[in-house]
């Protein structure tokens, strides 16, 4: 193996008479094709796994033109003797070419030559897929840019690949390369790799090192042994079967298949453009991140919103920017908003948010807001969903801001008066259904409703279904059921299962609002967090003293706004068990729901007075399903273990062999024998890097291994001194005489070990003592 | 008649036929101890080194066959000092040495001896042949006709001669020193096959090193040197040390070894004819005198793969196509030396054999 993953001398080991010999240039040229082969095929094998990734199959064929030609350009190229430098340039130019021609053929020389309009095509090709790798959720749809990007990608992989494996003769180095490709699936897959396509990878790479160890240890032409196939087999399925198992079996480890531990958090940090499309990766994570505090004046709970979502059609929803409508200046917006808060007749709360590590386009603040102050950046604001954006693309992540906000304050009784919206209330795009409706959607919309007859009865009641007791609330359903993400589908296919989060139940209620004529949106932001218990200086317009929350990514959250005449864009809660239900919106009448009991979210109930010394442990609602305290502790158990398990890794084999030298030198002593000494001076060797072989005479190995080692005298003694007393008790018939020959003492050994260890290079001392090849001996025959 | 096969060689060959061994050692002779031997092996051979020189290995392999009861054929060049070795080495012994130089009119009867009538006594009287003797050299036996040479070979093997129906025992210890010249093979009878599987081993002297020709040079300018040496040792004291030979002790794994070298050549792509289990005794027989000739009471592998090549490489056959690739025999052995594992003993186990 360690030959596979540094490159063996240039010249293979002499001896090999039956065949071709590995030397032969028809030999390695043979050879060298067998192991491209291996590695186009493995990289091939790894690609499978980006299905899920970019949704059909349809990127499966460009895919094998990139891998394939550059990789048959580089296997021309050593055909023909170009030099071993030049050939990994050879392969980047025909994947140049190659990607011109699926790409841009329109733009480019004779159709597959990069010209100057290539480049540019290729930077347009770039930036759609940059627009679809921030906003879309996975799977993805093929469209020209992502293809582009993954072609390039995997066709660098690819020319990566032949140049380790083929080139430079370190096949097993080249699974880095391997193992890039497979970190698309694992990290934006929410169901990560999976057992299978973890097997084909595996199997691609294995074939890989395969080949490359048939061409370093056999030569072309020759059978293999069926030892050694029986040995490589028997060691990469127990290998497999450990990757498949300790996952499995190691807290912390809640990725599946591909041992990739806790899925890193790439999107934490910043959440992107598109917060509903991490929103769900988001929530599953185990550790939270992303942390806002917040400190304000409310009484009730806040919900800080980010963005909106207001276009259902399309196969994939996103928020729009509707840059059109966005006006400057956040300080005052109540300036010709058409949303006017005239329902709005609640006090003034002022909120002072801080983001740690939270960094997003949009800015968060609860909803109305009448103005931000001491926010950094250019910030436009929209007054139809009064969404506050900073229009400069890389703005600070870290903001310390101020909002004005005022609260809406509703009794029921005020709801239910109202009447339905005017026809020109909203603008379309609020009230717009996609033409595809799904017929199932109708038909959970005509259930829920039933004869409610004013908007707000309807609302209540859609809020009712969703909230009713046949509805679950899940983070890993839909993950399992192949319906994450969102879009028109997605919620049809919500409905069927009756599970999901926080997005499908506010994107049904929003549609199904739309649907009985309430004009509605999906809000996106945070839920209210937990009450940090600290009491900033501060106070609030009123003079109420100002109490400090704090959210993470856990705390990602989607509800609808519904537009009443009247009243304006209203809150309501469908999600069971997350967030809090508005006091207007609760349900009078539906006592089956006392069970779900969401306001008595512990998180929510901490009055300052009753400060949460360890505010993790409060009891979990129902459905939650990750806490992120206790993923926490186990994380952090997780890595204590695995830096146990990788000290001893590293270490066992050094204890083994230890061990085994202190087994002999007790048996020594006990017959005495001198078997046991001679048996480590053997085993002393192979670590040292001189093997005895099975036709040597230990006669012939002392010699060999005085010569070979250039023993100094006083150590050649002790060799001599070791092998005569092995001799005698070997061949002269142990007790066939009454005397014994002399033990020699375990000190002559350690004479020799002194000296090997004094001729050996300092990475020869480190592999022999803390990796022992004598250690692996024991598994070989030849 | 048939002296007892040593116990040790006859567990080791197990399974093969058992078959005569020609010796006619008086049992009452003690073995010599080992000092004793030592001493006497190494006067032997410095005798030996005074008149030969710079053929320390030659001269202790052929007092290696002589202890071991064989016969050896030292084949080479003219002019190298194979008469010289046989001469000396017979001469170190106070024993009886006879020359016989074959030629192509050899008799058989000049070789084993002849029924003369005695008229005195009216009776046929066997009168003993130059085989009558210690240490037999056969000078040039290749010149010889194939009659002669087989009545020298049934003498070697079966050490006594039958003539007229009477059976006339050979003294012992006995000895052949055949020598051969491989260049001018003219007018000569080249042994075959089988009648060179009866001689123990086969070598030959090579060319002395510069240094060792001008030393003799310097010392063989005044007559020959062989006047000089006086016999080291009687004929009973050299009874004596073979006896202590067949006495050297061989353990199993070093007679697993040889079974396992001899089917090697067997089964070796290159070779038509393998060693013969004649061979086999004879090579663990030449490794306990070597063995013993180096002081020690056991066999090592090391004295049986030291031997191979003197022993078994004038037996094989190699293949036609083999020779016409330039393979000899003593290539083969050679591989096969290479590809043999060496057996660890029962009575040391452990599973690490390097």
């Amino acid at each position: 193996m360690s030959a596979l993953l540094t490159r063996p001398e240039a010249v293979p080991v002499p001896g090999r008479q039956q065949g071709p010999g590995p030397g032969s240039p028809d030999g390695r040229e043979t050879a060298n094709i067998g192991v491209a082969a291996a590695g186009a095929l493995a990289v091939l094998l790894c690609a499978l796994s980006v299905h899920g990734v970019i949704e059909g199959w349809s990127w499966l064929p460009p895919l094998f033109f990139t891998v394939l030609v550059p990789l048959a350009a580089t296997a021309g190229a050593r055909r023909l003797r170009v030099p071993q430098s030049l050939v990994p340039v050879a392969g980047m130019a025909v994947l140049a070419c190659t990607l011109t021609w699926l790409f841009a053929s329109s733009a480019s020389i004779l159709g597959f030559l990069p010209g100057p309009g290539t480049l540019a095509r290729a930077d347009a090709l770039l930036a759609e897929a940059r627009t679809v790798v921030l906003t879309e959720v996975t799977p993805v749809q093929p469209l020209p840019g992502i293809l582009f990007l993954c072609c390039a990608g995997i066709g660098l992989v690819a020319v990566l690949t032949d140049t380790l494996a083929a080139t430079l003769r370190m096949p097993a180095t080249a699974g880095l390369g391997l193992f890039a490709v497979l970190m698309i699936p694992a990290v934006l897959k929410p169901e990560s790799l999976g057992a299978g396509y973890f097997l084909l990878a595996a199997a691609g790479y294995l074939l890989l090192l395969a080949a490359g160890a048939r061409r370093e240890q056999l030569g072309p032409g020759t059978r293999i042994p069926r030892t050694w196939a029986a040995r490589g087999t028997a060691v990469s399925a127990s290998a497999l079967a450990l990757a498949l198992l300790l996952p499995a079996v190691l807290p912390g480890f809640n990725g599946g298949a591909f041992p990739e531990g806790t899925k890193f958090n790439f999107f934490s940090g910043s959440t992107g453009l598109n917060p509903v499309v991490t929103l769900g990766n988001d929530l599953r994570q185990p550790q939270s991140a992303g942390r806002i505090t917040y400190a304000t004046s409310s009484e009730e709970p806040v919900y800080l919103r980010s963005t909106t979502l207001e276009d259902f059609s399309g196969s994939r929803w996103a928020p729009d920017l509707r840059a059109d409508e966005r006006r400057e200046g956040v300080a005052s917006m109540t300036r010709g908003a058409s949303a006017s808060p005239e329902g709005r007749q609640g006090a003034q709360v002022v909120t002072r948010i801080s983001s740690d590590t939270y960094s997003s386009p949009w800015l968060l603040a609860p909803y109305y807001p009448l103005g931000v102050a001491g926010a950094d950046g250019n910030w436009s604001w929209d007054p139809k969903t009064m969404t506050v954006l900073n229009e400069d693309s890389d703005g600070a992540s870290r903001q310390d801001y101020q909002v004005l906000s005022v609260a809406g304050e509703f009794t029921p009784e005020q709801l239910a008066a109202l009447p339905e919206a005017g026809s020109t209330s909203v603008d379309a795009v609020f009230t717009d259904l996609p033409a595809d409706l799904p017929e199932n959607i109708r038909d959970a919309t005509a259930e829920a409703v039933e004869d409610a007859a004013t908007p707000y009865a309807k609302a209540m009641a859609i809020q009712g279904y969703l909230r009713g007791p046949q509805f679950s609330y899940s983070l890993q359903a839909p993950v399992e059921g192949g319906y994450d993400g969102n879009g028109i589908s997605v919620l049809s296919e919500f409905l069927e299962r009756k599970a999901g989060y926080c997005v499908h139940f506010a994107a049904a209620m929003a549609v199904m609002a739309r649907q009985e004529g309430i004009p509605s949106r999906m809000a996106l932001g945070y839920a209210p967090g937990q009450d940090t218990g600290r009491t900033p200086d501060g106070t609030g317009p009123d003079g109420q003293p100002l109490r400090e929350f704090e959210v993470d990514s856990t705390d990602a959250h989607a509800w609808p706004e519904l537009y009443f005449e009247g009243a304006g864009w209203v809150r309501f809660e469908p999600t069971p068990s997350r967030g809090s239900v508005p006091d207007y919106a609760q349900q009078q009448q539906t006592p089956a729901n006392a069970n779900i009991r969401d306001d008595d979210d512990p998180r929510l109930s901490g009055a300052p007075a009753t400060a949460p010394a360890v505010p993790q442990e409060a009891p979990l609602a129902p459905e939650t399903v990750l806490e992120p305290g206790d993923a926490g502790g186990t994380a952090w158990l997780g890595a204590v273990l695995g830096a146990l398990a990788a000290a001893a890794a590293v270490l066992t084999p050094w204890a083994m062999r230890r061990r085994r030298a202190a087994r002999r030198r007790n048996a020594a002593a006990e017959g005495p024998r001198a078997a046991p000494v001679w048996d480590e001076l053997a085993d002393l060797g192979i670590d040292y890097g001189y093997p005895g072989r099975t036709a040597d005479t230990p006669r012939t190995y002392a010699r060999r291994l005085a010569d070979d080692a250039g023993f100094s005298p006083p150590a050649e003694e002790a060799l001599t001194r070791i092998r005569l007393s092995y001799e005698e008790e070997a061949y002269a018939g142990a007790g066939r005489r009454g005397g014994r020959a002399p033990v020699p003492p375990w000190g002559d050994l350690e004479t020799v070990q002194a000296e090997l260890r004094r001729g050996a290079s300092l990475p020869r001392q480190l592999h022999a003592r803390f990796l022992p090849p004598s250690l692996a001996m024991r598994f070989r025959h030849d | 008649m048939d002296a007892p096969i040593p116990p040790a060689a006859a567990a080791s060959l197990n399974g093969f036929p058992s078959r005569k061994t020609a010796t006619a050692l008086k049992s009452s002779l003690a073995p010599v101890d080992a000092e004793a031997f030592q001493t006497a092996a190494e006067g032997i051979l410095a005798a030996v080194n005074t008149v030969i020189d710079g053929k320390e290995d030659a001269a202790r392999l052929v007092l290696t066959v002589l202890l071991a009861e064989g016969h050896v054929l030292l084949e080479d060049v003219p002019g190298v000092g194979k008469t010289m070795l046989a001469k000396t080495l017979a001469r170190t012994i106070d024993c009886t040495v006879s020359r016989i130089q074959f030629t192509p009119d050899l008799l058989p009867s000049d070789v084993t001896g002849v029924s003369i009538y005695n008229q005195d006594s009216h009776r046929f009287e066997f009168r003993q042949g130059p085989v009558f003797a210690n240490v037999v050299i056969a000078d040039e036996i290749n010149r010889a006709s194939a009659k002669t040479q087989s009545a020298l070979l049934e003498c070697m093997e079966e050490h006594q001669v039958t003539v007229d129906g009477g059976t006339h025992r050979l003294s012992a210890p006995f000895i052949v020193v055949a020598t051969q010249n491989p260049i001018e093979m003219e007018g000569t009878y080249p042994l075959p096959e089988a009648q060179r599987d009866r001689f123990m081993a086969r070598l030959s002297l090579g060319y002395p090193d510069a240094r060792s020709e001008v030393e003799m040079l310097e010392n063989h300018q005044s007559g020959s040197p062989l006047e000089s040496i006086t016999p080291v040792v009687g004929i009973r004291e050299a009874s004596a040390m073979i006896a202590r030979v067949r006495d050297i002790y061989v353990s199993d794994a070093v007679k697993e070894y040889t079974v396992s070298l001899g089917r090697a050549t067997r089964e070796h792509p290159d070779l038509r004819l393998g060693a013969s289990p004649r061979s086999l005794l004879q090579l663990l027989r030449a490794a306990k005198a070597y063995a013993a000739l180096e002081g020690r009471d056991f066999v090592l592998p090391d004295d049986v793969t030291g031997l191979a090549d003197a022993v078994l490489a004038h037996r094989l056959l190699l293949q036609r196509k083999a020779a016409v690739a330039g393979t000899t025999a003593s290539d083969v052995i050679a591989s096969v030396i290479a590809a043999v594992p060496v057996p660890r003993s029962a009575g040391v186990p452990e599973r690490l054999r390097r």
